[in-house]
């Protein structure tokens, strides 16, 4: 009985044995069909891994460059605000411009205004000249009575020697008083011709200044008017800027 | 003297100025119209001459209108037909227009222009415009053929007194006409 | 029968304007300068309107339409300058005193009645 008992032993032992190789091979082989599949399971695992990881580069390196943008945009707009306030300075400065321009424009306006009055002034020389025409025509006139005196002085003086030739001897020295005065009256009549022709002189001198100066005032009023005017459109211009 | 400071194309237009200004206003009613330029004003003045003078004034020159009216019948019945004692408001008037109608054409060449009233002067005056001493001066002869057959002269002399350089060109008549007459509504 | 006053030194032309103003209807009173002229509408204020010269002694025509609209406070009083005075700065001087109308001379009746007889009722 012990020999049987040995030998079943022995003959589950060496079963067991072999069962214990062939289920170690078992598990060998399960093992590498395991690992096998492992792998198999892992490769696209890792390639999904490989690709998500070169993704995660990609997007890390997007957001590099995205911040660096941002970097240049934060300096943009740093460089626009320097520039809005410099601009902001700008026109504060020439609304001041403006406003100085409008005051300037104003003052223009009121001399232009106030020099209009020069027209009273051509107004006087105006009346002054025609007082001046006047006396010269008054001076005619008294030239026309002087030259009718003398024209009459030589009538008597002619008269004068007539009858003293009529009463002869007695009559002589009257005569010579008679050609004396016709020879004055001569004279006269000469000098008055000769002041008749300096009072035509006169009158047209006169006339000329006297004509230069309304015209001339007239040119002066005229393009003062124009001034004026640019002027009050002007200050128009520098109110509707400047509101 | 400084004639040599007007041009000789200023000359020229000046006198065309003139020569179209005393057609367009002389002449009451489209009659033929001479106008002669002459050298030396020989003739006797008459007591009867009613002689208009005017001025145009510029900046750098003035310039002299004197038109020489005969107080012959024939100029009488010519310009102041109604009445015969209007005969120097009528004158006076026509030179007023005559200078007008220089003074609208020059003033597109020569900005601020200003022009005189007319005045009545003796003939004896001309006599002595030389001694105004002009820069240049043109004398002309008018003669109108009045519609009565009659010959109406009238004595034109243009005197030009300037500072500055004097250069235009007097274009063509077209300039003269501009809204003459017509009622401009502000 | 609107009234009109014509104002000019020269008879000439007051004549020549009136005669025809009234060949066609119309009631014409004269004045010799600005002084006359604002006299007769002082006298009489059925004037409608004031055709008148520029260039006048005692008063120029663009002082008695200045005149015309401060011392007679009178703004709607229509008046046409007729002038031998053509130029821009003249009429803007016209314009800022109140005047309506220009007309250049010579006096072309028949041109200007129709606006003359509208400016007058």
């Amino acid at each position: 009985m012990s020999e049987y008992l040995i030998g079943a032993l022995l003959g589950a032992g060496i079963v067991a044995m072999l069962a214990w190789f062939a289920w170690r091979r078992e598990v060998q082989r399960t093992a590498a069909r395991m690992q096998a599949m492992q792998d198999d399971a892992l490769t696209p695992l890792q390639q999904a891994n490989a690709e998500l990881r070169a993704e995660l580069d990609g997007c890390q390196q997007d957001m590099a460059a995205l911040q660096v943008e941002l970097q240049g945009l934060e300096a943009v707009l740093t460089e626009q605000s320097a520039v809005l306030a410099s601009r902001d300075a700008e026109l504060s400065g020439s609304r001041q411009q403006q406003a100085d321009a409008l005051q300037q424009a104003r003052r223009i306006a009121e001399e232009t205004a106030r020099l209009r009055g020069l027209a009273h002034t051509f107004e006087r020389w105006h009346e002054q000249m025609i007082s001046l025409m006047a006396r010269n025509q008054a001076m005619h006139e008294q030239n026309m009575e002087l030259a009718s005196i003398v024209r009459h002085v030589v009538i008597v003086s002619l008269n004068a020697s007539i009858e003293a030739a009529r009463a002869g001897a007695a009559g002589r020295g009257f005569g010579v008083v008679a050609s004396e005065v016709r020879a004055l009256a001569a004279r006269s009549e000469a000098l008055s011709k000769s002041y008749g022709d300096s009072l035509h002189l006169s009158d047209l001198t006169t006339t000329a200044t006297f004509q230069d100066i309304q015209a001339g005032g007239k040119m002066v009023t005229a393009s003062l008017a124009s001034v004026a005017i640019l002027a009050e459109r002007f200050e128009e211009a520098c109110q509707c800027a400047a509101a | 003297m400084r004639g040599g400071m007007i041009s000789a194309a200023a000359r020229q237009s000046f006198e065309t100025v003139l020569q179209r200004a005393v057609r367009a206003r002389l002449v009451l009613s489209g009659e033929p119209c001479a106008i002669t330029r002459v050298d030396v004003r020989a003739d006797e003045v008459t007591p009867d001459d009613v002689v208009v003078a005017l001025t145009i004034s510029s900046m750098g020159f003035r310039y002299m209108l004197f038109l020489r009216f005969r107080g012959d019948a024939a100029s009488v019945r010519y310009f102041a037909p109604g009445a015969a004692g209007d005969f120097r408001d009528a004158v006076l008037e026509l030179g007023n227009l005559c200078c007008g109608a220089i003074n609208q054409e020059l003033v597109g060449h020569f900005p601020d222009l200003g022009m005189s009233t007319p005045y009545v002067l003796d003939g004896h005056c001309l006599h002595h415009v030389d001694s105004l001493k002009p820069d240049y001066r043109a004398d002309f002869d008018v003669t109108l053929d009045a519609a009565s057959g009659e010959a109406v002269l009238v004595g034109v002399t243009m005197c030009l007194f300037t500072r500055v350089p004097i250069d235009f060109h007097a274009g063509h008549e077209v300039e003269m006409a501009t809204s003459d007459g017509e009622l401009e509504l502000f | 029968m609107a009234k009109i006053l014509v104002v000019d030194d020269s008879s000439a032309v007051r004549d020549e304007v009136a005669t025809f103003l009234r060949g066609n209807g119309l009631d014409v009173q004269t004045a010799v300068d600005g002084k006359d002229g604002l006299s007769r509408l002082k006298a009489d204020p059925g004037i409608r309107l004031v055709i008148s010269d520029v260039n006048m002694p005692n008063m120029d025509g663009l002082t008695m339409v200045e005149k015309i609209r401060g011392e007679l406070g009178n703004k709607s009083l229509n008046v046409v300058m007729l002038t031998t005075e053509s130029s821009p700065a003249m009429k803007d001087r016209g314009k800022a005193a109140g005047v309506k109308g220009w007309i250049v001379k010579p006096f072309k009746g028949a041109a200007v009645l129709e606006g003359l007889k509208k400016l007058a009722v």
